[in-house]
């Protein structure tokens, strides 16, 4: 009935199935690399022909076992936490620039760190006994939790959670734990300065079974999970009362959002430290791929983030063998450029 | 059938709608007309429960203020005046956000079927963001119309509620979002939308509400509430109707010139 410009060629995304089965084999790939690389000297070839064989000799399992299995898992769960927790951020705030620092986790985590790194001597010796060498996570989770609770509760009013004032109120507290922050800094001695240095840069280092047994259960349920919040938060992109009139429970699903995020988020960087740019990289990377459905990005995140991880933390090992760079810097060197060039080749607009 | 009775809605410090009642049933067309500010926005966000009101609405028997969104999404699809869209989607994509929240069968033919009924056959892959504003806001349609594609469904009528769908369209297309509305309603469900254009208000309505002032200044059939005094009182400037028998009403601002 109207004349009709021709339309112009539309977007041939690639099958997101095959994207995730994909992405899952690459992480597979970069797992077993990871395995092979190491400051021991244990190469793959040597792996393969030890497991081939008559099985590996005791310092070899040593080494597969004690600490490079529980380094890649660490990896894995850290990256695929930080990389949900990011998609779900830009979800809900309908925001390609947010991350999980966002609701608070990052500045909190972070002021719980310190005070515990500088504050920690003054526990009672029965208290320290008992939390040992996990304090630090534990003061990190504590923290960053405290402070996505209390901003959650300031944004909430009858109710509806405001997103633009958790947002705002983030900005608030972030300087306020900074300040906090700096205070514990001006207190801390050489080697606690060198401590909460390193912190902030992140690490696998501190990988154990124990400790990985004590984040799994806050992170492996967001993981699984996530992909439910996926119809809500397509949805919310069009805004919140355009999700609502779709149907959507938007409440439901800004709340177990942010909770979900305090949750993983918060037991990433508790046992990892201060990893950035996994959380805001990895689902630009996921959209520019396959296209921006949460259904698909989701578990994609875990994937893509663990194996990101996992690879930044190969190069964080051998870069510098046998010593190791924080993660940290990895992460930040690899994933600000990546960031800087998505920002330049987009046309205009938030049109991301 | 919609129901409000005693509607009030305070926004900030400024009651917007100050005491107001009518009832549409399904099977019309309501326009809803009426000067800048008086209110026909926030009538329709209070219709969908947007905006906290006092007073009683109820739609298909549901009070809507204690009837969860879920529910009545079921047999309410609603179009905003204006939607922003924070991510990368394919016009397919946003018409499917429609499908995903109604009921039935998933037919992966749908969001092009829709598409086509907005006139953009064919734009299903094509980004969202690279489309101009007048089709964008055919998609947006589109999406309602998915939501909304039973005009009578299991939890009774359907409704359409749209605030200002022609705003950004051309003359050709606003007539084509008109007998899709038209046709909806014919079909069984009801149709309640916010209209600036006069003529096309005469020729789609059954019936109109003219608000002014956060009250109803009027309502009726076109051709009682599209009439010279009542339409001048409610608009502040000189405008004339005509009512030819055959034709129904149309109307005519007078020349700003004539106006000074």
């Amino acid at each position: 009935m109207v004349a009709l410009a021709p339309p112009s060629p539309g977007l041939a995304r690639p099958d997101p199935r095959r994207v995730t089965l994909l992405l899952a084999l690459a992480t597979l790939l970069l797992a077993l690399l990871s395995l092979g690389t190491g400051a021991a000297g244990l190469g793959p070839a040597e792996l393969l022909s030890a497991w081939a064989d008559e099985g590996l000799d005791r310092r070899a399992q040593v080494i597969l076992w004690d600490i490079r299995l529980p380094r890649l898992a660490l990896g894995l769960m850290v990256g695929a936490a930080l990389a949900v927790s990011g998609a779900l951020m830009q979800g809900l705030f309908r925001n390609p620039l947010a991350d999980p620092g966002i609701v608070g986790v990052g500045a909190g985590a972070g002021l719980g760190a310190v005070l515990a790194i500088v504050l920690g001597g003054l526990l009672p010796a029965g208290v320290a006994a008992f939390v040992g060498a996990h304090l630090v996570p534990l003061a990190a989770f504590l923290g960053g939790w405290v402070a996505t609770l209390l901003l959650y509760r300031v944004a909430t009013r009858g109710g509806r959670t405001s997103v633009a004032t958790m947002l705002l109120a983030g900005i608030a507290l972030g300087a306020l734990a900074g300040a906090l922050t700096g205070i514990l800094v001006y207190l801390a001695d050489d080697r606690q300065l060198r401590d909460l240095t390193f912190w902030g840069m992140g690490s696998l280092a501190g990988a154990s079974w124990p400790r990985i047994g004590a984040s799994l259960p806050l992170i492996l349920p967001v993981l699984v999970l996530s992909p439910l919040l996926a119809r809500g938060l397509n949805a919310l992109a069009l805004g919140e009362a355009q999700a609502a009139h779709l149907g959507i429970a938007v409440e439901r699903v800004k709340r177990f959002a942010i909770l979900g995020v305090a949750a993983a988020a918060g037991a990433a960087v508790a046992v990892a430290g201060g990893i950035g740019f996994v959380g805001i990289v990895v689902p630009h990377l996921l959209r520019l791929l396959g296209g921006p459905d949460h259904r698909h990005i989701l578990p994609q995140a875990a994937l893509l983030g663990g194996g990101l991880l996992v690879g930044a933390d190969m190069i964080a090992r051998s870069l510098v063998a046998p010593a190791e760079l924080p993660i940290g810097i990895v992460t930040a060197c690899l994933g600000a450029p990546v960031f800087l060039w998505i920002l330049l080749r987009r046309k205009g607009g938030m049109g991301l | 059938m919609l129901e409000t009775r005693d509607l009030h809605v305070t926004l900030g410090r400024r009651e917007i709608l100050r005491g107001l009642g009518f009832t549409a049933s399904p099977g019309t067309v309501t326009a809803i007309i009426g000067p800048n500010g008086s209110g026909k926005t926030t009538l329709l966000r209070a219709l969908t429960g947007e905006v906290p009101y006092r007073g009683r609405i109820s739609l298909n028997g549901h009070d809507i203020a204690r009837t969860p969104g879920p529910r009545l999404a079921a047999f309410r699809a609603v179009l905003a005046q204006e939607t922003h869209v924070a991510f990368p989607f394919t016009a397919a994509e946003i018409v499917r956000l429609g499908l995903e929240a109604g009921i039935g069968a998933h037919d992966p033919t749908l969001p092009e079927r829709l598409l086509a009924e907005v006139d953009l056959p064919g734009y299903g892959p094509r980004p969202y963001h690279d489309l101009s504003g007048g089709e964008q806001a055919r998609v947006q349609l589109a999406r309602v119309l998915a939501q909304a594609r039973q005009p009578v469904t299991p939890q009774g009528p359907g409704w359409l509620m749209l605030d200002e769908p022609v705003a950004s369209l051309d003359i050709a297309h606003q007539l084509l979002v008109m007998r899709l509305a038209q046709r909806f309603a014919r079909a069984g469900g009801g149709v309640i939308m916010v209209l600036h254009d006069l003529n096309l208000t005469a020729m789609v309505a059954d019936r109109v509400l003219l608000m002014a002032g956060g009250r109803l200044a009027a309502r009726g059939t076109p051709a009682e509430v599209l009439a010279d005094t009542v339409l001048q009182a409610a608009f502040g400037c000189a405008i004339r109707a005509n009512t030819p028998p055959r034709t129904g009403p149309w109307v005519l601002p007078q020349s700003v010139l004539a106006d000074s």
